[in-house]
């Protein structure tokens, strides 16, 4: 903005914003923090409701636990499985479903993407979704989280326009030369839009992260569960001895090992939260324009 | 009007890749997207499992009946359509406000920090959010409490009491989006003409001034849009919080259609009620979209349809 003149009220409101914004960051920042306060506590401090952004009676005692106990592995490892699959997988149905509409001239495109967008407004549901997976023998199994969110209208539409903006003369230009559209899909629009594709890699990973209630609808056995749902157990409803996590015995008390398990879950998000940061924002832009 | 099928066959001989890349896609969209629409059909059904979906007898509407007449079919619609309605009123409205007075501070960097930083909630799981808040409003540990008691009051304990579940959900819901939600307006504002602000200033325009006649009006249609999207949302609540945060002294507020139909589906393997039910839900949904759509059409140039 260029320099002008401010007036008096101007500063002050100024004055008035920048501290507004600062205790704002400290609400979004402070529970993180406090998690992490909280997991590397000692015992007292935590009892006496003193641990707020630093630890107090510095332990590692709750995270001991943690480490070590086999179920928290097994589900980390579900989760990794599901979120890294299903991305590849992703990425691979949400291009080949978003060129066609980009570039394609071929009888019945329309009916096509009216039969894709039309997903995005009317859905089965709850139910009926279950009952599908069911009837193909999918319960109980990790395929039905990634094949549940294969592939999702929105993402075909942002696809769609990042790959409307490649100019059509250079993908008309590798047909005269004899590429057919798969080639000139991983050849050529696939290197030219990276940043979208990142976009969408990082959704799908984030959303199956985070995501508990399709496991919870979908799994049964406690082998499969995924991240989401045994910190649920562990967390909400302070059911810690099905994962060998009780207290009891152990020197941690609960608040330690719940709140260690919290910031064990989080750590890859906190990992890609600046990679998230930079390609989201875009997406997001991207859907607002065109979406 | 004569088709020349040989024409027709060598356009389509030349698209088989088309063909060929749009084959997977039709078939996974088939699959699990337009395959539950064929399942919805078990509304109008006495669904059995053991006798399958073709066994099942027809009962027509029966099962809408049976919810219809429920008593608590008023206080599920009303539980779900009031925590909407707050949320529209400032779930909706803060990302608004929040970008806005974001654009007012001096310092881009310290700007573009705050930015960062209100992302944050975001990415953190329901799950996470949900213990994050049962912390904080726990009556004995949490810092609400000891804050309050600080000051003299008396402990409350919020997690239990009916009337705080809403303003809990309400609240949470802000902090958690807010930061998100401001981006698309943030990056609308960078879309107004700088010069118009120094027109106004030089005609003696303050900045309340400004951010009522030039700010708001130039994100008027990104407010609509969001508007519409929302308004089609109107049903949905966010599941994963409402179900983690309910316990049975919440439930007279806490209990909505989609945990209702969860519940009833699941849980007690009523598929044909619970599918009748989210179908009753969907039906006012896309009703909903498509009048907000026609307003918005009417009265501006912005429709998503």
């Amino acid at each position: 903005m260029a320099i002008s003149r401010r007036t008096r009220g101007e500063t002050v409101f100024q004055i008035v914003l920048i501290v507004f914004f600062f205790l704002a960051c400290i609400a979004f920042i402070y529970p993180v923090l406090n998690i992490l306060a909280i997991s590397l506590s000692g015992s007292h401090p935590i009892m006496r409701g003193e641990v707020s952004f630093f630890p107090r009676e510095f332990t590692t005692i709750g995270y001991e636990g943690v480490l070590e106990n086999k179920n928290i592995y097994r589900a980390y490892g579900n989760t990794l499985l599901v979120a890294s699959a299903g991305c590849v997988l992703s990425l691979i149905m949400t291009g080949l479903a978003a060129y066609p509409m980009a570039f394609g001239r071929f009888y019945g495109k329309r009916f096509y993407t009216i039969f894709i967008v039309l997903t995005m407004w009317f859905q089965g549901g709850l139910i009926p979704s279950f009952l599908v997976m069911k009837s193909l023998g999918l319960l109980d199994s990790l395929w039905a989280l990634i094949l549940n969110s294969l592939c999702l209208a929105y993402n075909v539409i942002i696809l769609r326009s990042f790959f409307s903006s490649i100019p059509e003369s250079i993908i008309e230009s590798a047909r005269i030369d004899g590429a057919n559209d798969f080639i000139i899909l991983y050849k050529l629009v696939i290197p030219m839009s990276k940043a979208a594709l990142a976009t969408i890699a990082l959704w799908v990973i984030v959303a199956h992260w985070n995501d508990f209630f399709a496991p919870l609808m979908y799994l049964r056995s406690m082998e499969k569960y995924t991240l989401q749902v045994i910190l649920r157990d562990i967390v909400i409803s302070v059911n810690m001895t099905n994962y060998d996590l009780s207290a009891e015995g152990g020197a941690a008390i609960p608040e330690q090992v719940q709140n260690a398990v919290i910031f064990v879950s989080m750590v890859p998000m906190l990992i890609i939260y600046p990679f998230l940061q930079k390609y989201f924002v875009k997406g997001v832009m991207l859907g607002s324009v065109k979406g | 009007m004569s088709v020349n099928f040989g024409r027709v066959r060598r356009k389509i001989w030349q698209d088989r890749y088309m063909y060929i890349m749009v084959i997977p896609v039709v078939i996974y969209f088939a699959i699990f997207r337009y395959w539950p629409m064929a399942w919805l059909t078990i509304a109008f059904k006495d669904y059995k499992i053991l006798k399958g979906f073709s066994g099942s007898s027809w009962v027509g509407l029966n099962n809408f009946q049976q919810f219809f007449s429920n008593p608590d079919f008023l206080r599920l619609i009303g539980n779900t359509i009031i925590l909407n309605v707050y949320s529209l009123m400032f779930c909706f409205t803060a990302p608004i406000i929040f970008a806005i007075l974001l654009n007012e501070l001096w310092s881009n960097s310290y700007k573009r920090l705050v930015q960062t930083i209100s992302y944050l909630p975001h990415f953190l799981s329901t799950v996470v959010m949900v213990s994050m808040l049962m912390t904080f409003l726990s009556p004995s540990l949490g810092v609400l409490n000891k804050v309050m008691s600080s000051m003299g009051m008396e402990k409350i304990n919020f997690l239990s009491e009916p009337q705080y579940f809403r303003s809990i959900m309400v609240i949470s819901g802000i902090w958690q989006q807010v930061g998100w939600s401001a981006i698309i307006y943030l990056s609308a504002l960078t879309g107004i003409d700088q010069s118009l602000y120094e027109a106004a200033t030089v005609d003696g325009a303050g900045r309340f001034k400004q951010m009522w006649h030039i700010t708001l009006p130039g994100i008027r249609d990104t407010i609509i849009i969001m508007l519409i999207m929302q308004i089609g949302n109107l049903m949905n609540v966010n599941f994963e919080k409402i179900y983690l945060f309910q316990n049975p002294l919440n439930l007279s507020v806490s209990e909505m259609l989609p945990t209702y139909v969860y519940k009833l589906g699941m849980e007690n393997s009523n598929y044909s009620l619970a599918t009748a039910i989210g179908l009753f839900n969907s039906i006012i949904s896309v009703f909903l979209v498509s009048i907000a759509n026609k307003i918005s059409k009417k009265y501006s140039e912005v429709a998503i349809m």
